[in-house]
């Protein structure tokens, strides 16, 4: 078994499902002790149940921040993960409200997570992982607030991976990894995007956080993984 | 998987054999190419119980990626890591460079990197190619023009070799910032502290590092087309 990341702690927020949990389990099976916040309770026991002896911490980022860091005593690796497209519609049907919503859920929650983090990373020389998504780099029909909030969220990688090191930074950038209840259409278009004629699984994207959460060169980097949906930078 | 093949073109000495050596503890069976430093080569492959493969990526890939599927029976990744650079093209004097300069390393740079996947892709049933390119095929180079040209070359090819191999084998590149191999002993001791200045990890990259890279890509089935910056976050581009 991996042991690698044995004596570390590691925190993954949006744990309780789809590539959270997948990236809360491989971290824990490298050997690391892993805390997984997220807004409901019943999904993250659940999570806690099928990965092994984890932390659990019921969280909404847009508020519960402070109350979440009173359960982190230390801390060598935060994946800023929670997030999620709530509205989907074209430009013109994008109220202002929404724009603000999606910013709050990809970005700031990220951001306020980062800053409660900073003190214990920079003790433990640790790293970040904020998960992005392909639209982040080359936007198409996923909304434009989400699509913005993530190209914000890769921009603020790139200027942490300067301003905070030692700790670094890293992003990935999942490409269409179907996790609820999507339907076959929308897999299919997706799938079809991809190089690969096929949408991604969890794993392959936990196997990815787990890359920049190990390899001690990589920072600032902005790591693609969605079966070659996008080819730019 | 335990039985899976690996070529490193250019494994004699610094990334090369860093990235064979990796391989080699992940349980590839790994051939290490050279040019013309067979010893180096032999030594290296010793060390894991792999095999030296003769061969220059410019102009005999066939008979190399041929030779190793004969010795090994089968290919499931190549790393295109082979490169040609030297001392006298580390220079900003647009009047040094020759054409000499200029065949020499886009042979082995850039045809070579196309040769020996052409001859990889006839040859895999699945597989990964995993190329390097270096950070000043992305934002320039005062230093190393004929370099850059030739990396900024191999970035484009392994987007599209991607797309043209794609669903059976995975094509991605390594953007390498400043590792620590044979480059930089043409530092002066100055420069290069300033270099490693500039780096935000503080620090030049370790060939290993450079191998825990191209292992990831060899093993993750949906990362493609792909450009993966190693580099510290010198450029953050």
């Amino acid at each position: 078994m991996d042991n690698s990341l044995s004596g570390k702690t590691a925190l993954v927020t949006g744990g309780s499902r789809g590539i959270g949990k997948a990236i809360a389990r491989a971290l824990y099976g490298a050997g690391a002790r892993v805390i997984i916040a997220g807004r409901d309770p019943k999904s993250l026991i659940r999570a806690a149940k099928e990965i092994g002896e984890i932390i659990c911490v019921p969280a909404d980022l847009r508020k519960d921040v402070k109350k979440l860091f009173r359960y982190v005593d230390r801390l060598d690796i935060l994946v800023n993960n929670a997030g999620g497209m709530e509205h989907f519609g074209t430009f013109e049907k994008t109220p202002l409200a929404v724009w603000k919503r999606s910013f709050e859920l990809n970005l700031y929650s990220a951001v306020e997570v980062t800053r409660a983090a900073l003190p214990h990373l920079r003790k433990s020389r640790g790293s970040i992982v904020n998960i992005a998504s392909d639209v982040g780099r080359r936007p198409f029909d996923m909304g434009p607030d989400y699509c913005a909030a993530k190209a914000a969220l890769i921009n603020l990688t790139r200027y942490l991976a300067a301003e905070l090191a030692p700790v670094r930074v890293n992003a990935v950038c999942p490409g269409p990894v179907v996790t609820g209840d999507w339907g076959a259409p929308a897999i299919r278009k997706a799938a079809a995007r991809t190089l690969a004629g096929r949408t991604g699984t969890p794993e392959e994207v936990a196997q990815t956080v787990l890359f920049a959460v190990k390899c001690g060169y990589l920072n600032g980097a902005v790591c693609g993984v969605d079966g070659g949906t996008v080819r730019t930078p | 998987m335990k039985d899976k093949v690996a070529l490193i073109t250019g494994g004699s000495r610094g990334n090369g054999a860093a990235i064979a050596r990796v391989f080699a503890a992940a349980g590839y069976r790994v051939a290490v190419n050279y040019r013309k430093s067979r010893a180096d080569a032999e030594a290296v492959a010793k060390t894991f119980g792999g095999v030296a493969v003769k061969g220059d990526v410019g102009k005999d890939a066939d008979q190399l990626v041929d030779g190793v599927v004969r010795k090994l029976g089968r290919l499931d990744v190549l790393v295109n890591n082979a490169g040609a650079s030297d001392r006298a093209a580390w220079t900003d004097d647009l009047e040094a460079v020759t054409d000499e300069m200029w065949d020499r390393i886009l042979d082995t740079d850039l045809r070579g990197t196309f040769r020996c996947s052409r001859a990889a892709a006839r040859v895999m049933k699945k597989g990964k190619i995993i190329n390097v390119t270096s950070i000043p095929a992305l934002t320039g180079e005062r230093e190393g023009i004929v370099y850059s040209i030739a990396k900024a070359g191999v970035l484009g090819m392994t987007k599209s070799l991607a797309m043209i191999l794609a669903p059976r084998i995975q094509v991605n590149c390594m953007a390498l910032g400043s590792i620590e191999t044979g480059w930089v002993e043409w530092l002066p001791p100055a420069l290069r502290a300033s270099y490693a200045a500039a780096i935000p990890v503080g620090r030049f990259g370790r060939p290993e590092e450079v191998g825990e890279l191209a292992l990831f890509l060899a093993e993750n089935d949906w990362v493609t087309g792909q450009t993966y910056v190693l580099d510290g976050g010198e450029t953050r581009v």
